[in-house]
């Protein structure tokens, strides 16, 4: 789950329009060790950078990898 | 266009227009190719460069206009594109917008319509796709969601053309009767409203005419720059009272695009169900290999390879019908109509104009199908995994993976592939993509390898071939990098982007994304290189009527010291190498022109004679990397909007070029290949 979003303004606001909100709930499909991730956020999968990826403050629901 | 709002639209000859609002990835275009066909225009929206298409079509016996607004998550002005379409909303006031949604997304996909709600122009939903989302396992019941938001919700699935005349009726319906619309509005957290309402009592009476004043308040409170800018220079007194309220409320963005999503659940609750969770889709089967950081990359190097071999392959036989048949009849039937005529007329005609347009022609079965494969890779959803594979190596030189996409295009004609860049939204990225494309090798320089490298190195064309094209990738992450430490001192952009899922092809969205960009190849390199053939031309014959003692003869000569630097020695290949600005593919007719014809010898073949392999190596590595060719050029001005751009491109790749064929010549030389 979403916790919080810790980039700026126009960060922030665009991944809360692609459905990356505190509270949403956010599988991660890929994490490599290097390279972007995939997550599933609202039935939809998102690539983020690394960078991007580590503005967002997730925490674990139940059985979910953490990021 | 304001006097609109007042009375019926469609009465008195007015057409009613129509916009068309939607996320990326939701078969808006699909939808508005049904609805428009081959009536569509594509233009740039004024003074941008994002592309406008609008379109015509008959609905209820009326003409409608349908206009195509950017796809778009949001509406807050922080790209472009969302300053578009909501400029257009609140400017020219559309009788209707209509909103193409995806039910396998469907939550996401309403946050738009939460956005466009808050605007006060009637909206029709266009629940699309409702195929892939039954395939996900979910159920979307469009009467329930219709009864929930009090809009107009139309079932479709615009890819098999169910449901897009409906569409058409409701929002028609609407458009003739504004007053019937009464939707449900987002309501705002309790913590915003009092805010809200304090920011809109300051405004009253202090904001231009077309802005909502709710609607101002709500994005001064997202902190939406354009809007903030805008208030800040109209409000006069009252700025600093609000932007005191503003400064408590930094944060409130993310609190408000959470409002609405929770707007959005209670909305959904009753008509979205769920079956079968976690089962495992198609998508998630085929991206186990395609975004896989190794299996990937080998998937992409395959898909790649198969691009090009397809290309060639279906493509030459075609070409060389069009070069022999052709091009060569329409020359020796103008030659026997213009034999009364002026010796010069009939040379300007079939030496200047007809080779120029041949070298055109040439082109367009090689980009038909390059464009037709990568419309197809770009339909299923593939062309979005490629950018994420390779988005660790565009780091490299400061770029991320959407930059990869417009590159990609490149290799099939520069030219649209600047236009392409328009994706990589950060100014500072695309601008570097776009700086970096003449070094993508495309079908026009491949086609002058692919007649020259056979003559030149035998047995091992194939080999030359690819390292050629293999050198100016190595190029063109050497460059990158340099610009961006240099230039751009290093500065990074966020990738974020949507991975579709997997579907199927749709033949109508591929033959026109064909048509639109062939097109646009053909009018602009149409132009530009029949101009410049024309000029060349009048070089090579001026003034004495022959090319030997012509001022293009004159100016070669004056180069050949420079060009022995990279062994070529002889002012005709230097000829040659110029042309290929007007089009890289030229350099193939210049030769024709410049060596003549001898009987038994094919002209490839007269060329090799001349040279010695370490020179015929340096003229294929110059020419691959030789300055971008008018059409280009005039791309990349367009799309910077400035001729600084174009000129360091220019100069660049002249120094590069040069640089790289004066390395590699020596180098040959050393080998023992100077003889």
């Amino acid at each position: 789950m979403v916790r919080s979003l810790l980039g700026g303004k126009g960060f922030s606001a665009r991944v809360a329009s692609m459905g990356v909100t505190p509270g949403a709930e956010v599988t991660v499909i890929q994490n490599y060790r290097q390279g972007p991730m995939l997550i599933e956020v609202r039935d939809t999968r998102v690539a983020l950078g690394r960078g991007e990826a580590l503005k967002i403050e997730v925490e674990r629901a139940a059985a979910e990898a953490r990021e | 266009m304001s006097e609109r709002t007042s009375g019926v639209p469609g009465e008195r000859g007015a057409p009613i227009t129509v916009a068309l609002a939607g996320q990326p990835n939701v078969g808006k275009s699909t939808v508005f190719n049904v609805l428009t066909g081959l009536s569509q225009h594509v233009g740039n929206w004024p003074g941008k460069t994002v592309e406008q298409k609008s379109g015509v079509c008959i609905g209820e016996g009326k003409e409608v206009r349908v206009v195509d607004l950017p796809g778009t998550y949001s509406l807050t002005a922080n790209s472009e594109e969302e300053r578009i379409a909501r400029d257009f909303i609140i400017h020219e006031r559309p009788d209707v917008v209509v909103v193409v949604v995806n039910a396998a997304a469907l939550e996401r996909n309403l946050y738009l319509l939460a956005e466009l709600l808050a605007l006060p122009r009637p909206v029709v939903v266009g629940l699309n796709m409702l195929d892939v989302a039954e395939q996900q396992g979910m159920r979307v019941e469009p009467h329930v969601l219709e009864a929930a938001l009090g809009v107009p919700v139309v079932p479709m699935v615009a890819s098999r053309n169910q449901g897009v005349r409906e569409l058409m009726q409701r929002a028609l319906g609407l458009a003739c009767d504004p007053a019937s619309f009464a939707p449900q509005r987002p309501t705002m957290r309790a913590e915003h409203q009092e805010v809200l309402a304090a920011i809109q009592a300051l405004l009253v009476g202090r904001i231009p005419k077309p802005y909502p004043e709710d609607w101002v308040a709500l994005k001064l409170l997202e902190g939406d720059r354009e809007v903030t800018q805008r208030v800040q220079a109209e409000a006069g007194d009252v700025w600093q009272e609000i932007e005191a309220l503003l400064k408590q409320h930094e944060d409130a963005i993310v609190d408000i695009a959470r409002g609405r999503y929770e707007w959005i659940g209670r909305m959904v609750r009753a008509a979205l169900s769920r079956s079968r969770p976690g089962a495992i889709t198609l998508t998630d089967r085929l991206d186990r290999v395609a975004i896989h950081p190794f299996w990937g990359l080998v998937l992409l190097l395959g898909i790649f390879g198969l691009v090009f071999w397809l290309t060639y392959a279906a493509a030459m036989p075609v070409v060389n019908w069009l070069g022999t048949k052709v091009v060569s009849s329409m020359a020796e039937g103008a030659r026997q109509v213009l034999a009364p005529a002026p010796e010069w007329l009939a040379s300007l005609l079939v030496d200047g104009l007809i080779a120029g347009a041949g070298a055109v022609l040439a082109l367009v079965p090689v980009l038909v199908i390059f464009f037709a494969v990568l419309g197809l890779l770009e339909d299923v959803g593939y062309l979005a995994r490629s950018a994420y594979v390779m988005d660790r190596f565009m780091h490299w030189v400061g770029l991320h993976g959407r930059s990869f996409m417009p590159l990609f295009v490149g290799f099939g004609c520069n030219v649209p592939g600047v236009m392409g860049a328009r994706i990589v939204e950060d100014r500072r990225a695309r601008l570097l993509t776009i700086l970096l494309m003449p070094l993508v090798p495309c079908t026009g320089r491949m086609a002058v390898i692919a007649f020259l490298a056979p003559a030149f190195f035998g047995a091992s064309a194939a080999v030359v071939t690819w390292g050629l094209v293999a050198g100016n990738v190595v190029l063109l992450f050497l460059i990158g990098m340099a610009i961006n430490r240099g230039v751009f001192r290093g500065a990074r952009s966020a990738f974020i982007m949507e991975m579709p899922l997997y579907h199927l092809p749709n033949a109508r969205t591929i033959g026109l994304y064909v048509w639109h960009n062939v097109w646009a190849f053909a009018k602009k390199a149409g132009t530009i290189i029949l101009l410049a053939s024309a000029t060349v031309w009048l070089l090579s014959y001026l003034p004495g009527g022959e090319v030997e003692g012509s001022l293009l003869a004159r100016f070669g000569r004056w180069l050949e010291p420079a060009g022995r630097w990279l062994g070529l020695g002889d002012w005709r290949l230097i000829i040659a190498l110029l042309s290929s600005f007007v089009a890289k593919e030229n350099t193939i007719a210049a030769l024709g022109v410049l060596y003549g014809s001898e009987a038994n010898l094919g002209l490839a073949e007269q060329v090799a004679r001349t040279l010695t392999p370490a020179a015929a190596l340096a003229f294929l590595v110059v020419q691959m990397t030789f300055v971008p060719c008018a059409a280009t050029v005039a791309a990349i001005r367009q799309e910077t909007g400035a001729w600084k751009w174009p000129a360091f491109s220019v100069g660049l790749l002249l120094v590069v070029s040069f640089g790289a064929a004066i390395i590699v010549y020596q180098l040959a030389r050393v080998m023992g290949w100077g003889a």
